[in-house]
């Protein structure tokens, strides 16, 4: 009769965890991460704006931020129209840290770019930096993508 | 199944669902907790409700295209209620 109740007990403790393990999947479903081209496209964006910002190109400058900003808002509202927001365990500090980071960098590449044509005359230093920037934007989508997509095959309840 | 982190509030269907659904996220609306689960608007009022008085589920609002959204998230103690109360349920079944 122990046996029955604890048996009991042990199949209701699984099947709430099997529901729980199919209520989180349905959740970082819903969560996924901004999709390939999206990511492609705004890591090709600030690459090529890096590129002519260290060449002194200015042409494009103001149409390059407008399409930054309107990739910017497009992932921010696919987010929210998706109905969820992703949880984010950096703490606060690191946040501020990073975006310090980046955008510091933003800058001293672009300097860096202008110094290396001006003073070498090395023309094609500012479109190197450039690519760099974009691979370096597409391997921080592809590492996110798939740190994320591996959560559904880790995460074991 | 009494147990020091056996949580009854959390472990109804409905509620261990919903906490389930928030847990590895920061924010759901309200919409997206219904569908997923699958109870009318009425149901899951009454459960966040009781979510809410035990302190594991707040709410926030936010408007969008002029229309009220209601976006819930676990707090801190419901985190972690939550990650006990799990643990709880393994070492049930792994007793066994």
């Amino acid at each position: 009769m122990t046996n029955e109740k604890n048996h009991l007990k042990s199949k209701e403790a699984q099947d709430a965890l099997n529901s729980i393990k199919e209520m989180k999947y349905a959740g970082l479903r819903r969560a996924l991460p901004i999709p390939v081209w999206m990511g492609t496209f705004l890591a090709l964006l600030i690459g090529t704006q890096v590129a002519l910002l260290g060449a002194g190109i200015r042409t494009y400058n103001t149409l390059l931020i407008v399409l930054i900003c309107i990739m910017s808002i497009a992932i921010i509202n696919k987010n929210r129209l998706s109905g969820v927001t992703e949880r984010i365990t950096l703490s606060k500090k690191a946040i501020i840290i990073s975006l310090v980071c980046i955008i510091s960098s933003y800058f001293i590449l672009i300097i860096a770019g202008q110094y290396l044509k001006g003073t070498y005359d090395y023309n094609w230093a500012p479109y190197a930096i450039g690519v760099l920037v974009t691979l370096t934007g597409l391997s921080i989508m592809v590492s996110t993508r798939a740190s994320y997509f591996s959560k559904f095959g880790k995460d074991k309840i | 199944m009494k147990n020091s982190n056996f949580d009854t509030t959390i472990h109804a269907p409905n509620r261990l669902q919903i906490c389930a659904l928030l847990s590895p996220l920061e924010e759901v609306e309200f919409r997206v907790i219904r569908d997923e689960i699958g109870v009318s608007d009425s149901v899951l009022s009454k459960h966040i409700k009781q979510l809410e008085d035990a302190g594991y589920v707040k709410q926030k609002k936010s408007k969008v295209n002029g229309r009220e959204r209601r976006w819930f998230y676990l707090t801190t103690d419901g985190r972690k209620a939550f990650e006990l109360h799990v643990e709880e349920l393994k070492r049930i079944v792994n007793n066994l």
